[in-house]
C-alpha cells in the first residue's frame, strides 16, 4: 500500500502547487498613471425635464397648452427669450471618449404607468429632437430632428466619440395628432452615458 | 502661490451660482479589466461622484453584455446558454452628496461551477434548463455597471466598462487529475480484489 500514499501525497502536492500558481494572479489589472473617468454637467432647464409649450409659450418661455393637431411644438427653453439659444445642453468630460444616447420609457401617456381603460397616449415617435456642437437659433435645427424612441436610442445617439470637454446642445419638438384629448401627458426621459463605442441598450 | 490663486478661482467658479443649478456626475474608472482567479472572489471599487450642490440617488446594477452564448452540435445551432455571473454590487443604492465622492463595491465570485441556463426550443416549446458549468482556462465576459439617477424627471444613466477574465481549470491539470484518480480508483480496487481473494483462498 505504500506507493498509493505516495501516489496521493505527489498528486496533492501537484494540486497545492497549481492553486498557488492560480492565486499569484494580479487581482485588478488596471494602470495606476491612467485612470479613466468622466462626468457629465446637465443644464438646470434639461434637469427640470422637457416641457412643451404653444408658439406664444415658446417666445416667453412659459408652459401653455397644446392644440390638438398643432406641428412641432416647441419645448419651453428651447429659445431663451433674451438669448434665443437653447438652454437644453449636456456637458461631457473626463480622460476617455463617450457616447451619449437617450430616449424614452413609454409613449406619453395620459396616466402613470400608462395603465387603466381610460389611458390615453400620444406615439413618442410624434417628439423630435435635433442635437448640434454649436447654439444658435439656428443650430440645432428641426430639420435635423429625430424621433424618439422607447428605450435607448442606439442608431441616433446624441453624442458619438464625445471628446472630454464637449458641450452638446438640444432642441426639442412635439406633435399632437388630431382628435387628441386635452389631458395631461407624460413619459420619462433618459440620458445614458457609455464609453465610446459601446452599445447603449 | 500662483497655483493656489488659480485653484481658488477655480473653486470659487465651482461653487457659484453657476454650479448650483445644474447637476453633474461622474464615474471612475469608466473602464476595468479584472482577472478573477479560480476558486476566489475578487472585488472591484467603483466611485461615482457629484460635481453638483444638488444630492444625487443613484441606483447601481451589473449588466452582462455577452453571457448568453450560442451552443452548436455539428455547426447546427441547438440552443443557447446563459451564464448567470455571480456579481453582486453593494449598496445597489446610494445617495451622494454635493461635491463628494462615494465608493461602490463589486463582488465577482469564481466558483469551480458556473451557474447557467441552457434554453432550447422543443417540438415548438421554449426549454430552460439549469446547469451548472465545469470552465476551462480563461473565459472572458464582458459587462457593465450602470449608475441611474433616482426620483428625478430626467434618469440619467452613467455607464461604465467592465472585462471580467474567469480563470476556469487549467485543462491539462484537469486531464491529469481525472488520470491521477483514474489510477487511484483502479489500484485500490486491484486492492480491493487482492484481499477478497487472499481472504478466501
Amino acid at each position: 500500500m505504500k506507493w498509493l500514499y505516495i501516489t496521493t501525497l505527489l498528486f496533492l502536492i501537484f494540486l497545492f502547487f497549481n492553486i498557488e500558481t492560480k492565486a499569484e494572479l494580479p487581482v485588478i489589472n488596471v494602470s495606476i498613471k491612467f485612470v479613466p473617468y468622466y462626468y457629465i454637467i446637465i443644464s438646470d432647464k434639461l434637469w427640470e425635464g422637457i416641457f412643451y409649450t404653444n408658439e406664444t409659450g415658446a417666445y416667453e418661455n412659459v408652459q401653455y397648452p397644446l392644440l390638438s393637431g398643432s406641428e412641432n411644438n416647441n419645448a419651453v427653453w428651447n429659445y431663451n427669450r433674451s438669448s434665443l439659444n437653447t438652454e437644453y445642453w449636456i456637458f461631457f468630460g473626463g480622460n476617455i471618449a463617450g457616447d451619449i444616447c437617450h430616449g424614452a420609457t413609454s409613449h406619453l401617456c395620459s396616466k402613470p404607468g400608462c395603465i387603466g381603460p381610460d389611458n390615453v397616449q400620444i406615439n413618442i415617435s410624434y417628439a423630435k429632437w435635433a442635437s448640434s456642437l454649436t447654439n444658435s437659433f439656428d443650430s440645432p435645427n428641426i430639420r435635423d430632428a429625430v424621433p424618439f424612441v422607447i428605450g435607448f436610442d442606439n442608431v441616433h445617439k446624441v453624442s458619438v466619440n464625445t471628446q472630454p470637454n464637449t458641450k452638446i446642445y438640444l432642441r426639442y419638438w412635439l406633435t399632437i395628432p388630431p382628435n387628441t384629448p386635452a389631458l395631461n401627458y407624460n413619459t420619462t426621459y433618459q440620458i445614458r452615458i457609455v464609453p465610446a463605442g459601446e452599445s447603449c441598450v | 502661490m500662483f497655483k493656489i490663486v488659480a485653484l481658488a478661482i477655480v473653486l470659487i467658479f465651482l461653487f457659484s451660482g453657476i454650479a448650483k443649478a445644474q447637476v453633474g456626475i461622474g464615474i471612475w474608472p469608466s473602464e476595468i479589466e479584472i482577472e478573477a482567479p479560480f476558486l476566489k472572489t475578487s472585488f472591484l471599487e467603483i466611485h461615482p461622484f457629484s460635481l453638483t450642490e444638488k444630492n444625487v440617488s443613484l441606483m447601481f446594477e451589473f449588466q452582462c453584455k455577452n453571457c448568453e452564448k450560442d451552443v452548436n452540435f455539428f455547426g447546427k445551432k441547438v440552443g443557447s446558454f446563459q451564464y448567470l455571473l455571480d456579481v453582486e454590487v453593494n449598496p445597489k443604492n446610494l445617495e451622494i452628496s454635493s461635491f463628494k465622492q462615494e465608493k461602490i463595491m463589486v463582488k465577482i465570485s469564481n466558483p469551480l461551477f458556473l451557474k447557467a441556463i441552457f434554453k432550447t426550443e422543443f417540438f415548438g416549446k421554449n426549454i430552460s434548463i439549469p446547469l451548472y458549468l465545469l470552465h476551462f482556462d480563461k473565459e472572458k465576459f464582458n459587462g457593465r455597471i450602470i449608475a441611474t439617477t433616482q426620483g428625478t424627471k430626467l434618469a440619467v444613466s452613467l455607464s461604465n466598462k467592465i472585462s471580467i477574465n474567469l480563470i476556469g481549470i487549467n485543462k491539462l491539470f484537469f486531464i491529469i487529475s481525472i488520470a491521477f484518480f483514474a489510477i487511484i480508483i483502479a489500484l485500490i480496487y486491484r486492492e480491493y480484489v487482492k484481499k477478497i481473494y487472499l481472504k478466501y483462498s
